[in-house]
């Protein structure tokens, strides 16, 4: 900048000049080094509560994406479902199954600074035991019995019977490891606004509804984390999502429908990511109410329905027909398929049930008239109200008259689990996503049967189904370490379901998140899950 | 003027303690179980009988109308089951991005309707007026939300100009203000028109006009400042509007103000912040209605008011 | 207008005549108002789509063809198809029916509730004015929107949630819009000379002062069914409303809302149908407005 050779004498604009560059390059490089690396992600639903316990975890998924962040588990997912380690480096299984021992990473520490060890396991796990602080997820938790410390870095985990997916538990949501000094000093429900785990990022601030924003743990056992913040916003509505993507305001959305998706395949400042997901779409039929305790019905109104193309068509490529009561790449999957879209067979099926085309072409027995009362929600399910009208209709054609009563997401759920007798619904939309991965978690949650049919469903068998083979198969596969023969015993089990139809078998679609061409390391778990944690900038 | 500011002043408390209560009871009146929503469909009955008894729902109804007064005056206004806390600094801290929205669409307001019904008048008759007439019948009857999606499509999704998500800057109030503001725009340029179509024909104008004064001095001096005087009235009249109508376009633009809150809370079924929400709009708008008559009172001395 | 004495024949034959002179007078100069004209006519329309709309609607409001979803504008189907393939334009035509039935039932409604309240607290003035007015400035305090929506939230979805959110958030206006023309009329002499001749206190209010204050009240209900076509498209917006698959304009727009990049005419076609009936509300309240009461 100066050249003390030159004759002249250096003017002072020059040397004003230069002190007023080398000011701008400092502060440019002072506010450049300052400038925290963001990244933020746009999610669909809104994050209420942070921690593990006490029916949090509700609004999924964005409960999930966050803990998976802020906490680690014993083992976790990768990109394909397949259980890695994670803060226990390896674990044997005891020969009668009921035992298994972790090994635990040295080293690593809570983000307030105390240590995790085996006797931090031991209390996480038998927290998460206790029904009264863990209120939901009960089928992952239940068939635990214990935890032993036998020594700091060494921890046994017991059940009561061989339980195979223990290490799928460890590595769901539910199985973060908590710090149990800050337990012990803020309150037993303080994770919900003051999370403390183990993972890459802690808490900074918690706007619950509204705003997550976490900063980099300079402490986290595995290295410098790759962002200095990371920033969860809630944006209920799709096109906003994809409009704040394009002008760059956020970094990476999800829950992306199609017709939004398409419009973002040529971009380059986006890359998209689709990956087939975990739950399949039906509607869950009514099983106790006449005339769908028949067989026939049942099955006619699986072939009146073209589930092919609703899948191709309204979801503009991004979704497949369903073949099994279970999704395709989840663990136990078997493709059984069959109830092809015949509205003739659907018709035949219901005259030999007794109901014959009436007057006005639609279908009557006894007199009476063939009405379904169909609920849906809006907003909850991808392209759940359209699915709802083109199910209608086509059970319409085949002489059904369908009701539809559509609900806002908030209330749904209550309407689908109420006692037998307040069941207000004769069709109702539902998917239900085995946050684990497992095909036995799905097989148990819906369709074994309710101890009490009266009541509330425990788990998710809104359908009553009760067949006791289903039930023999599920429980002996709950308790089968080998995963081939756990495969055979659900293949079975699905088959069986699937053909007494307890629901009208839709579609499994595809889970569609998005990121700024810059932003690397992203992934989209099958279970719907939008994963954030190696985020970095390219 | 004292006396009548503190009478108005001192009215309001009864009217906002009647609002508050027939609020009150609408909100009472909605089926299903409020507790049991927010609780989730897997809670177990403890903790809906937890929720249920944070939100005062387990004592008999006039117990809570009273527990519900009682915390008003101490800001305190209902217990938000999904903020798990009072609904109040909630409230607050969604009001600012309205309250921008609301401002510039008065201030734009202001900007094009009135000079608009200015001109509208003093060509009346001819083409200018019958445009102008006809563009403000047309504001009048487009609803907003669809102004505001056909913007969006144009100046957002097509071409890239303009923000169309939440307050990211002072550019991103430009396209909910134009969606917010185009019937009050309407509705000011026509009865500014009126207004000052009705003045230019007074006595005191034509007095003014008689003695010689240059005209555009009679306009803007006369004419103007009495004409402005039904506007003012106007724009509180419509501040009704200006509330509700800010609901659906923050919706609409993901706007983070009291409207997005309330559409948020319904679907999570937060009717304690719904509630509190409703509350806070009506004694806004019976704080912007008191205030308009204020002003009205200042600039027009010859009211008579009892 | 209303004779205070019993005519005689051939007075009665000079104002029947002098009557309809007025009358034709009256027509001739509805018919030179351009706002009144065009308003009526576009009303007319909407009017005639609505009845025939069966009829005119080349497919049914829920006949689907997944095949074929958003497909653009062409001669099969001039307004496209939506997003499971039904045709647009059928819907739109279909729509007429409930944003009118919606707009005139709300005000109709209203105004059998309101108008009577402010007749009463027009004519009887006094505690009873204040008392009923009062009432009424809280009811208006409540942005109608809002109103709306607790009210829909609260009856539940569907039409009659509708139509009754709507209705209650009319009746205040116009029974304060009647009770101040009551006050004009009021102190008008052949009202109080219908007094004096000693007719009942409801002979009065039907027989004079109410037909005397429906030119205001008229132009009212036209301006609020247009008010109540825009609620109740909003509203509709909102998602509360009526049930799929009712093709009703408003919720038409909420369903499109995503599909603004990649099918934009899926929402043109509703949004021009809403726009258009309002402005047919609009400039036909606005020509009577003229005619009328063009002070007012």
């Amino acid at each position: 900048m100066h050249h003390p050779s030159s004759r002249q004498p250096i003017g002072l604009g020059r040397v004003l000049a230069g002190l007023g560059l080398a000011l701008v390059a400092l502060l440019g490089g002072a506010f450049a080094q300052g400038k925290p690396t963001t990244i933020t992600f746009a999610q669909s639903v809104a994050v209420t509560d942070l921690g593990p316990a006490y029916g949090a975890f509700l609004n999924y998924p964005a409960g999930y994406e966050v803990g998976y962040v802020i906490y680690d588990r014993l083992v976790t997912f990768n990109a394909d479902l397949k259980i890695v380690p994670q803060l226990a480096t390896s674990w044997e299984t005891s020969s009668d199954g009921l035992t298994w021992t972790f090994h635990l990473r040295h080293g690593v520490k809570f983000q307030d600074g105390t240590p995790f060890d085996a006797q931090a396991v031991k209390f996480n796990i038998e927290r998460m035991m206790d029904s009264k602080r863990n209120t939901t997820n009960r089928p992952l938790w239940d068939p635990i019995a214990g935890a032993k410390v036998v020594d700091p870095y060494t921890v046994q985990i017991i059940t009561n019977k061989p339980y195979a997916m223990l290490l799928n538990t460890l590595a769901h949501g539910s199985g973060a490891m908590v710090s149990p000094t800050a337990i012990e000093k803020n309150g037993d429900k303080s994770m919900t606004t003051k999370p403390v785990g183990t993972g890459p990022y802690m808490l900074d601030s918690f706007i619950p509804g509204q705003e997550v924003v976490l900063k980099a743990f300079p402490d986290y056992w595995g290295g410098k984390p790759p962002v200095d913040r990371l920033v969860f916003k809630y944006v209920p509505d799709a096109s906003t999502r994809v409009a704040a993507l394009r002008a760059g305001q956020v970094d990476v959305i999800d829950d992306i429908p199609p017709q939004l998706a398409v419009t973002l395949k040529g971009d380059p400042n986006i890359s998209l990511i689709a990956k087939p997901g975990l739950r399949p779409m039906g509607f869950a039929i009514n099983t106790n109410h006449a005339p769908l305790d028949n067989l026939d019905v049942r099955q006619a109104l699986n072939y009146a329905v073209p589930r092919d193309a609703i899948a191709k068509n309204i979801f503009l490529g991004y979704a497949q027909a369903a073949d099994s009561p279970l999704a395709f790449n989840t663990f136990g999957h078997q493709s059984i398929g069959g109830f092809s879209y015949d509205p003739a067979k659907a018709k035949q099926l219901l005259a030999a049930a007794g109901w014959t085309p009436g007057p006005n072409k639609m279908l009557q027995k006894d007199g009476k008239t063939l009405t379904l009362s169909m609920y849906t929600p809006e907003g909850l399910f991808p392209g759940d109200v359209d699915v709802a009208q083109v199910v209608a209709k086509s059970l319409e054609d085949v002489g059904i008259k369908v009701n539809i009563t559509k609900i806002d997401k908030g209330g749904y759920w209550d309407y689908l689990r109420q006692p037998l007798d307040q069941l207000k619904w004769d069709i109702a939309m539902f998917g239900f996503n085995p946050s684990n991965g497992a095909g036995t978690y799905q097989m148990d949650s819906l369709f074994v049967s309710n101890p009490n049919p009266q009541q509330p469903p425990v788990a998710w068998n809104i359908t009553r189904f009760d067949n006791s083979q289903v039930d023999s198969l599920v429980n002996q596969a709950k308790v089968t370490i080998d995963p081939q023969k756990r495969a055979d015993l659900l293949g079975q089990a699905e088959k069986i379901v699937w053909n007494d139809a307890p629901y009208i078998w839709l579609q499994v679609n595809e889970s569609i998140s998005a990121t700024r061409s810059n932003v690397a390391g992203v992934e989209v778990w099958p279970t719907l899950f939008t994963i954030v944690r190696d985020a970095h900038l390219k | 003027m004292l006396t009548y500011t503190l009478w108005r002043i001192a009215r309001i408390i009864p009217v906002a303690l009647v609002v508050v209560t027939l609020i009150f009871l609408l909100f009472r009146m909605v089926p299903g179980d409020p507790a049991r929503a927010i609780a989730g469909s897997q809670a177990l009955e403890s903790t809906v009988e937890q929720i249920r008894h944070q939100l005062g729902l387990d004592r008999p109804i006039y117990v809570q109308y009273w527990n519900y007064l009682k915390g008003l005056p101490r800001g305190n206004l209902g217990f938000s089951g999904i903020y798990q806390g009072n609904a109040a600094p909630v409230i607050i801290q969604h009001l600012p991005p309205t309250l921008a929205l609301l401002g510039s669409s008065i201030l734009l307001t202001i900007l094009i309707g009135v000079p608009a019904g200015i001109v509208s008048a003093l060509n009346r008759g001819n083409a200018v007026d019958y445009v102008i007439s006809l563009l403000v019948v047309g504001m009048l009857s487009i609803p907003n939300f669809w102004l505001g999606m056909m913007l969006i499509s144009l100046f957002a999704v097509s071409y890239h100009l303009l923000p169309s998500f939440g307050f990211s800057s002072a550019l991103a109030l430009v396209l909910p203000t134009l969606a917010v503001s185009a019937r009050l725009v309407a509705v000011v340029a026509r009865m500014t028109r009126s207004s000052m179509l009705e003045v230019l024909q007074r006595d005191y104008v034509r007095t003014a006009r008689a003695k010689g004064l240059n005209h555009s001095v009679i306009v803007y001096k006369h004419a103007l400042r009495n004409a402005l005087i039904p506007t003012i009235t106007t724009v509180g009249l419509q501040a009704g509007y200006l509330l509700g109508g800010s609901i659906v376009i923050e919706q609409l633009f993901a706007w983070p103000g009291i409207g997005q809150l309330m559409i948020n809370s319904v679907g999570l079924r937060d009717f304690n912040m719904v509630q509190g929400i409703t509350v806070i709009f009506s004694i806004g708008f019976l704080v912007i209605n008191l205030l308009v008559d204020l002003v009205y009172a200042i600039v027009n001395p010859r009211i008579e008011y009892r | 207008m209303t004779s205070l004495t019993q005519p005689n024949e051939p007075d009665r034959q000079v104002v029947a005549a002098a009557r309809s002179a007025a009358w034709r007078r009256n027509l001739r100069r509805m018919l030179r108002n351009p706002s009144l004209v065009t308003g009526g006519v576009i009303l007319f329309v909407f009017f005639v789509v609505a009845i025939l709309a069966n009829v005119l609607a080349p497919y049914g409001g829920n006949a689907q063809d997944i095949l074929h979803v958003l497909q653009r504008p062409s001669w099969a189907h001039p307004f496209g198809t939506d997003s499971i393939g039904r045709d647009i334009f059928s819907r739109v035509i279909l729509g007429t029916r409930y944003s009118l039935s919606i707009a005139v039932l709300s005000v109709a409604i209203g105004a059998v509730i309101g108008i009577p309240v402010g007749l009463v607290a027009g004519y009887f003035g006094g505690r009873l004015d204040s008392w009923l007015m009062g009432f009424i400035d809280i009811l208006l305090t409540i942005p109608v929107i809002v109103l709306a929506i607790a009210i829909v939230t609260v009856i539940g979805p569907g039409m009659v949630g509708l139509v009754v959110a709507i209705s209650i958030t009319f009746a205040p206006r116009l029974a304060r819009i009647t009770r101040g023309r009551v006050f004009e009329v009021k102190e008008e002499v052949y009202v109080s000379a219908a007094q004096a001749l000693g007719g009942t206190t409801r002979r009065v209010m039907t027989r004079h002062v109410l037909p005397n204050s429906f030119a205001p009240l008229i132009i009212e209900i036209t301006l609020r069914a247009g008010q109540a076509v825009l609620v109740g498209a909003a509203l509709g917006f909102l998602g509360l409303g009526v049930q799929p698959p009712t093709p009703e304009w408003g919720t038409m727009l909420s369903r499109g809302r995503d599909y603004l990049q990649l099918a934009r005419f899926v929402v043109i076609a509703p949004g021009i149908a809403i726009s258009l009936l309002v402005l047919g509300f609009n400039l036909f309240g606005d020509g009577l407005r003229d005619i009328w009461d063009p002070n007012g």
